[in-house]
């Protein structure tokens, strides 16, 4: 008798949720003027307008299948895609050596990171990319690397492959030996899949190009332990990126082996690798693909070592004037000679303490003294806003106080004007904002700052804080966001986002308030993930993309890219369970 | 506009095959192993292994189990305590072009919009979690997170969370194809400002768990 009460105890911790009803019970309960119809207690279809398209991304488990590209995606009206199936990956295998050098010439593979990329086949798309290792040290007659890649189709674009050579990090091998990287330089390679064996993949040649050359200080004598490479492109328009072999100098005399495919033109750049050295980064730029030597001189009356203390700061709400603990500062100076020549940029940065105090190493030299600079990136949720670009002047440094961030609050209401608890808000510069950066440098500033995000309370409510503008300038750069609301699982609304929110050109501006997001309607879809074995996918995902088809903003910002692709905006993905159904809801 | 009453689509989930190998139950389906339903009390093999009082007990915690007071186990190996909160634990991370198993290699591209999605599980559903990705962190020389987001609590144990990874790779990070370290971590307690380990350090009870991958940076996609 005395378990009763007990049992009677554990009894409270009974829950058996209500079912939610079901919203349906047949066609009519739904839309079906939009295409609804009801499946399983769910009105699916109805599915949004516009230009689609769609990525299928495979489970981790399923390693014969690459993510790929659905370039147009047609919604269905009563929302099932029925089954989707996967297309089998075409392996790529092949073999990394550098050209046999003797004393290194045993034979056997080369380690290396492949990168295999593919531009996007839908207007505004991420493209292919995996990356791959070449295992080094393999006898002949074997394969070092393979990966999975969506098969190329006709019409498609190639793949580049940019076969990057181990060892060629900021510091040297240990122990004195030589690396892949320091032997051959990188190579891209042009590929489709109508080939899956690549063969072996040799870098370097025989009758590879080379540059030599030597370092120097100000005053003649050789510098010592700088890391140098050339660094160029390999298509037009491409990314900058290595060109040639890298070398490791102990007595300021370096040896580069140039791709064959590298085009001009190139730049020379020696990065010192001596920890206890402060010193600049050198580079000898404008220079034409052919052999010759080469000599970089660091410019002279660099000054010596000195290290200095910022304090970052910041007012909070409360006006109080804080430091700011983990904050990332960053002090650059450079030196740029008007007639051609070595430049030379010092850049130096670290994370403040506790104390809001970073210390960096400089060079007090009268070379580098009128042009240091500082930027600082606060920690990410931080209500306090960056500095960009901001003049040093190392005789008085001042602390730095970093600008208040804008609050933007706002509320989100779903279609029936009910609060909307749990969705994660994040704020991100949009392309208006991006494209108004006046330069590389400052749109990769914009990049490093983490996006603020947030999630809605009870009542709907959010407040994330942005930055109001990057630089000193604010007529030129001012922000604009993009606000994301993603919903979480067991939710069943659709992601939203409101796009190009404009900040109001007003600095002193601490507060705004946005007017309620009322997110749209949602169509639901479902469909199946097959394998062409007929083998359904558990865990895999497909994401569907909206492609911008209204490129106006083109003409209206002043810093368009050359080819002016707006990114396609995810708006929704699912993904498949143990029985390889799929479940999506799009914003209508 | 009529004002409809939608459902979790997880548990209005259609139980209909859509592809022939995908019958509705053949996933779940398996020879049962349970023990008999008849006793063995009588059997000659059998002995008593309890007194009365363990009895009670063990009477005590199979009526829990029969009314559903089931404690998932914690599936995290990372920081654990002695209180009955519950560590949160990571069931899955995808990035926009792969699943990421722990140890993967990982590449996202710098400048380039993304984010990382990820299935959490905290069986304290008032939690709140909070997710931190970090880039070549190190005790010695400490890094803020570069990316954060978080999940709300109140919704179940399973949740996602999408964070932002623009951020993730810096400019001075891409081209050298140098993999770097980064690490996933999540947090059932705010992180403090202060404390140690730096921008990792929580309240006295709270719990994380991790997960750690190579980062290629990469070049935005032409």
């Amino acid at each position: 008798m005395k378990l009763a009460p007990a049992l009677v105890l554990a009894a409270g911790c009974l829950q058996i949720p209500e079912p939610a009803p079901p919203e349906c019970t047949q066609d009519a309960d739904c839309e079906t003027s939009l295409g609804e119809v009801c499946n399983a207690g769910v009105c699916y279809g109805g599915p949004p307008s516009g230009q689609f398209a769609a990525v299928l991304v495979p489970p981790s488990s399923r390693s014969d299948l690459a993510s790929y590209e659905i370039p147009s995606l047609t919604l269905p009206n009563d929302g099932n895609f029925g089954a989707i199936t996967f297309e089998r990956g075409v392996t790529l295998v092949g073999r990394v050596e550098t050209v046999c050098a003797l004393p290194a010439c045993d034979g056997t593979s080369a380690g290396a990171t492949l990168l295999v990329s593919r531009p996007s086949l839908f207007p505004g798309g991420a493209g292919f990319q995996a990356v791959t290792i070449s295992q080094d040290g393999l006898q002949p007659g074997s394969n070092s690397f393979s990966v999975v890649v969506p098969r190329t189709n006709p019409g498609d674009p190639p793949y580049t492959i940019s076969v990057v050579p181990a060892g060629n990090g900021l510091f040297p091998p240990a122990n004195g030996v030589l690396s892949a990287a320091m032997l051959a330089p990188p190579i891209h390679l042009s590929v489709t899949t109508d080939v899956s064996s690549l063969g072996t993949i040799q870098l370097g040649a025989s009758d590879a190009m080379t540059i030599s050359g030597s370092l120097l200080d100000g005053a003649g004598h050789a510098l010592v332990k700088y890391r140098v490479v050339a660094r160029g492109r390999f298509e037009p328009g491409g990314a900058i990126t290595d060109v040639s072999s890298v070398a490791y100098t102990s007595d300021g005399q370096f040896s580069l082996v140039l791709a064959p495919t590298a085009i001009g033109p190139i730049s020379i750049v020696a990065q010192p690798y001596d920890t206890n050295v402060v010193a600049p980064v050198l580079t000898l730029a404008g220079l034409d693909v052919h052999s010759g030597a080469r000599t970089l001189a660091q410019p002279p009356n660099l000054g010596n070592k000195s290290t200095i203390s910022i304090l970052v700061e910041g007012l909070f709400g409360n006006g109080e004037v804080t430091p700011v603990a983990g904050a990332h500062v960053a002090v650059t100076a450079s030196y740029d000679p008007m007639n051609g020549g070595t430049s030379a940029v010092l850049s130096r940065g670290v994370t403040t303490g506790d104390d809001g105090i970073a210390k960096l190493d400089v060079l007090d030299g009268p070379t580098f003294a009128g042009s240091y600079t500082v930027q600082v990136v606060p920690p990410a949720g931080s209500e306090l806003g960056v500095v960009y670009n901001q003049p040093l002047a190392l005789d008085a440094i001042e602390p730095i106080r970093l600008p208040g961030r804008l609050a933007l609050h706002g509320r989100v209401l779903d279609h029936s004007g009910a609060p909307v608890a749990g969705l994660a808000v994040t704020a991100r510069p949009s392309v208006r904002f991006k494209w108004t950066m006046p330069d590389a440098d400052a749109l990769a500033f914009l990049g490093e700052i983490p996006a603020p995000t947030a999630v809605t309370g009870a009542g709907g409510d959010f407040s994330v804080f942005v930055d109001i503008s990057v630089g000193r300038d604010p007529d030129v750069v001012w922000g604009f966001y993009d606000l994301a609301f993603d919903a979480p699982t067991g939710v069943a609304l659709a992601s939203y986002t409101v796009g190009d929110i404009m900040i109001p050109r007003d600095s002193t501006l601490e507060n705004l308030t946005l007017a309620d997001t009322i997110l749209p309607d949602t169509a639901y879809l479902h469909g199946n993930l097959a394998d062409i074995g007929n083998q359904r996918i558990v865990g895999g995902e497909l994401r569907i993309f909206q492609v911008a088809t209204d490129a106006q903003i083109c003409d209206e910002v002043p810093f368009p890219p050359p080819d002016c692709v707006i990114p396609a905006l995810l708006v929704g993905r699912g993904t498949s369970d143990d029985l390889g159904t799929l479940k999506l809801a799009l914003p209508r | 506009m009529r004002h409809r009453m939608r459902c979790d689509l997880g548990r209005a989930a259609p139980r209909v095959a859509m592809t022939p190998v995908s019958e509705p139950g053949l996933v779940g389906s398996r020879t049962s192993r349970a023990n008999p339903a008849t006793g063995l009390a009588g059997s000659s093999v059998a002995r008593a292994l309890h007194d009365r009082r363990g009895l009670r007990a063990l009477a005590f915690l199979l009526g829990c189990c029969l009314v559903g007071c089931i404690v998932p186990p914690s599936l995290s190996v990372d920081v654990q305590d002695a209180g009955i909160d519950s560590p949160p634990s990571i069931t899955a991370v995808r990035s926009s072009s792969q699943e990421l198993p722990e140890g993967a290699i990982a590449q996202f591209a710098f400048g380039q919009m993304d984010t990382i999605n990820l299935t959490l599980l905290d069986t304290d559903i008032t939690d709140t979690l909070y997710v931190r990705i970090f880039v070549n962190y190190k005790p010695e020389d400490p890094t803020p997170a570069r990316s954060f987001c978080q999940s709300a609590a109140g919704m179940s144990a399973f949740r996602t969370a999408t964070c932002d990874t623009t951020a993730l790779c810096q400019q001075a990070e891409v081209g050298n194809l140098t993999p770097l370290l980064m690490r996933i971590v999540v947090f059932d307690r705010q992180v403090l400002d202060s404390g140690s380990p730096a921008f990792m350090a929580m309240p006295v009870g709270g719990q994380s768990t991790s997960r750690v991958y190579s980062l290629f940076c990469t070049p935005p996609s032409p």
